[in-house]
């Protein structure tokens, strides 16, 4: 009788271990690996923006690169009309080109919360990202989703002090391939105000990442804005000088 | 009867030292009162020519949301064929557009946001002031004439490779730009560190969703306006907007009408709705701005109350000195009754003397108010010091120089407050002497 619980243990043992073993995970530890997986050392890609409010729909095609966490352009190319119309962040300052004035513009902060280039991100979701981890305090759950993949909900709290635009933001993600599945952005009085959603997960240079990403605002369940990547290149060599106005003046 | 008047008069006379004193007095609070009913009359027509006047005209027609939710889609349509409406019923209407941009200033680097207002040369002039010179600290108002400038074609240094290749360019070639007039809110200006001569870097997010970029040259500055619109005005024509906004063909955001002379506001404003049927909502300048309306109309009755406050002082002095002056004739009062005049008539003796006392204080501040309200409604009091850039009430801002005028209120009723000051203060003393005892009064040591 002995020898059989022996052995019985024995074999479970391993199992046990393993059940015990993802002790509570950092949420910040996790964001940073989110973030790194979606960003790598310096990243370009070539994307496709659907926007659909009450008023009109329409389609943007531009170019995103980034380097880090501080630096980023992006870039029309299509329509025709619009194409070389340009973003430059540089850590927490963002620059827009106009191509038909011919003329760059800095983005006051009072501008921050204004729509970027008509879609339903705001200038300030640009240039965010890299102050969550100071601006925020952050708390994990654990839950399991509707097909039993395990998830992580990431609640993120601004500090007292913080001067942030959102009241609450709460981010999943799975907790096996670290992929985020949706990201709720709640104002200061509590009520979620958007959702951003992410889909077509697909492997691509060992990494796993969402290929689409939708935004749609709460008050308007009929408005979004879409973001289908068509190609994705990480760690590529791109020189901050890239990053500069000059270049972002490049016709 | 006419014994009252001479007995009056003349009796004021008397102690000329103490009657000099106390109409000294009163006439000081009249001037005092003229002045102030003049200064509050000025600063009252003053906002209401800011408000009414510069900006929002007697009645508004607006889409029923906008004024909750000033979005750039709530339209008025057809507003062409509702303005020949409007004009074939006598009102004078003019037809606006607003819409939010970000400008920026090549020079100074600086960037704010703009609220657009585009208006209509040719009709605004008839329902407003703006386009008076006095308006603008600098520069002019817009004449609507543009100019063309051609794009910077000097390719930018060094490039980089495209690691996401088809590096062939993007924009098109160089076209040349129409460049509109701005007149900006002088806060506005102020921020962006332009004034006229200088050109603005305009972007906005077009109806059609589209990008609007377009470059304007500043051409003037207003003076002080609203609080609002001193932080954010950008006044364009109605065709430079169009370039920026592309809003659907014949719709505003806002048609702004003057009633004719003497019309009645509240059935110009159903006859206005009646024309306007579902196009839009007619509102009456008193619905928009509730605040102001509501201050115009009390102004009156604050006027007065603030003037009794101020005529405390002087009551009590007609008072005391009315009282003195019984004390002083008591014998001469308990003769008077002793040969046989009732108490009434001797309370309307002492209410003569304080008539008398009255008028000649009345006349002398008014004669000394109205010139001192006439010479400040000419230089103004300057309060620049204190407020360079004026002050704001109820989101009018006033200049920093105060006026005064002169107005019929403002000369009568402080004669009428004083007299009525007057007659309330020396009714005690009156009282006193009309009910004394003859032979207790002349025997009164």
């Amino acid at each position: 009788m002995r020898l059989f619980q022996t052995i019985v243990l024995v074999l479970f043992l391993p199992a046990m271990l393993i059940a015990a073993e993802p002790a509570a995970p950092d949420g910040r530890e996790i964001l940073r690996r989110v973030d790194d997986m979606w960003r790598g050392q310096s990243s370009a890609g070539l994307m496709t923006m659907n926007i659909k409010t009450a008023h009109w729909e329409r389609t943007l095609k531009m170019k995103g690169y980034s380097k880090g966490k501080d630096l980023s352009l992006m870039r029309i190319v299509y329509p025709k009309s619009e194409a070389g119309t340009g973003t430059l962040k540089v850590d927490e300052n963002m620059w827009n080109y106009l191509p038909k004035t011919r003329r760059v513009m800095k983005i006051p902060s009072s501008m921050m919360m204004g729509s970027w280039m008509g879609s339903h991100f705001t200038n300030d979701d640009l240039v965010k990202e890299s102050r969550l981890e100071d601006d925020y305090n952050f708390e994990l759950v654990q839950k399991t989703g509707e097909d039993g993949a395990l998830l992580y909900d990431i609640t993120l709290l601004p500090k007292p002090e913080a001067a942030v635009v959102w009241g609450k933001i709460v981010i999943t993600v799975r907790a096996d391939t670290l992929v985020p599945v949706l990201e709720e952005f709640y104002d200061e009085d509590g009520e979620l105000v958007r959702r951003m959603t992410f889909g077509n997960v697909t492997v691509l240079q060992d990494r796993t990442v969402p290929l689409t990403l939708r935004i749609v605002p709460v008050d308007k369940p009929d408005e979004y804005t879409e973001i289908v990547y068509d190609k994705l290149l990480f760690d590529i060599p791109l020189e901050d000088g890239f990053f500069s106005l000059q270049n972002l003046k490049r016709r | 009867m006419k014994m009252y008047w001479v007995m009056g008069w003349r009796n004021i006379w008397r102690n000329r030292r103490r009657s000099a004193i106390t109409i000294g007095a009163m006439a000081f609070s009249v001037t005092l009162l003229v002045f102030f009913f003049g200064f509050m009359a000025s600063w009252m027509g003053q906002m209401e020519e800011n408000v009414i006047g510069m900006s929002v005209g007697d009645i508004q027609i607006h889409h029923a949301q906008y004024l909750a939710d000033q979005n750039l889609y709530q339209l008025v349509p057809d507003a062409d064929a509702l303005l020949e409406e409007l004009h074939g019923h006598g009102f004078a209407a003019a037809t606006r557009v607003y819409g939010y941009g970000l400008m920026a200033s090549d020079e100074s680097g600086k960037s704010a946001g703009a609220q657009f207002k585009g208006i209509s040369l040719a009709n605004e002039p008839t329902v407003t002031l703006l386009h008076r010179d006095r308006n603008l600290l600098n520069g002019r108002f817009l004449t609507g004439e543009t100019r063309l400038e051609l794009p910077d074609t000097t390719e930018a240094a060094g490039s980089f490779d495209d690691p996401l290749g088809g590096d062939e360019g993007y924009a098109a070639e160089a076209e040349a730009l129409v460049v509109g007039q701005v007149v900006l809110g002088k806060k506005l200006a102020h921020t962006l560190s332009v004034g006229p001569g200088d050109t603005v870097n305009v972007v906005t997010m077009s109806a059609d969703g589209t990008m609007g970029n377009e470059l304007f040259d500043v051409i003037g500055v207003f003076k002080n306006f609203s609080e609002l619109e001193d932080r954010s005005l950008a006044l364009v024509t109605r065709d430079d907007y169009q370039r920026l906004f592309r809003l659907p063909d014949d719709q505003v955001h806002e048609i702004a009408i003057r009633r004719p002379e003497g019309a009645d506001l509240q059935e110009s404003r159903a006859k206005i709705a009646g024309l306007a049927g579902d196009r839009g909502e007619a509102r009456t300048w008193q619905e928009i701005l509730p605040a102001i309306a509501e201050m115009v109309t009390f102004q009156r009755t604050i006027m007065v109350l603030f003037g009794f406050m101020m005529y405390i002082g002087a009551g009590l002095l007609i008072m005391n000195s009315t009282l003195m002056m019984v004390f002083e004739r008591i014998r001469e009062f308990g003769v008077m009754k002793a040969i046989g005049l009732r108490p009434l008539q001797i309370l309307v003796l002492v209410f003569f003397e304080t008539f008398w006392m009255s008028v000649v204080a009345g006349i002398a501040g008014i004669a000394a108010g109205v010139p001192l309200t006439l010479w400040v409604g000419k230089v103004g009091i300057d309060l620049t010091s204190m407020a360079p850039d004026g002050f704001a009430m109820s989101g009018t801002v006033f200049d920093p120089v105060m006026y005064a005028r002169v107005t019929v209120d403002s000369i009568y009723l402080p004669f009428l407050m004083l007299l009525a000051v007057a007659f309330a203060s020396a009714l005690y003393p009156a009282v006193k002497a009309a009910v004394i005892e003859p032979v207790k009064a002349i025997y009164h040591i």
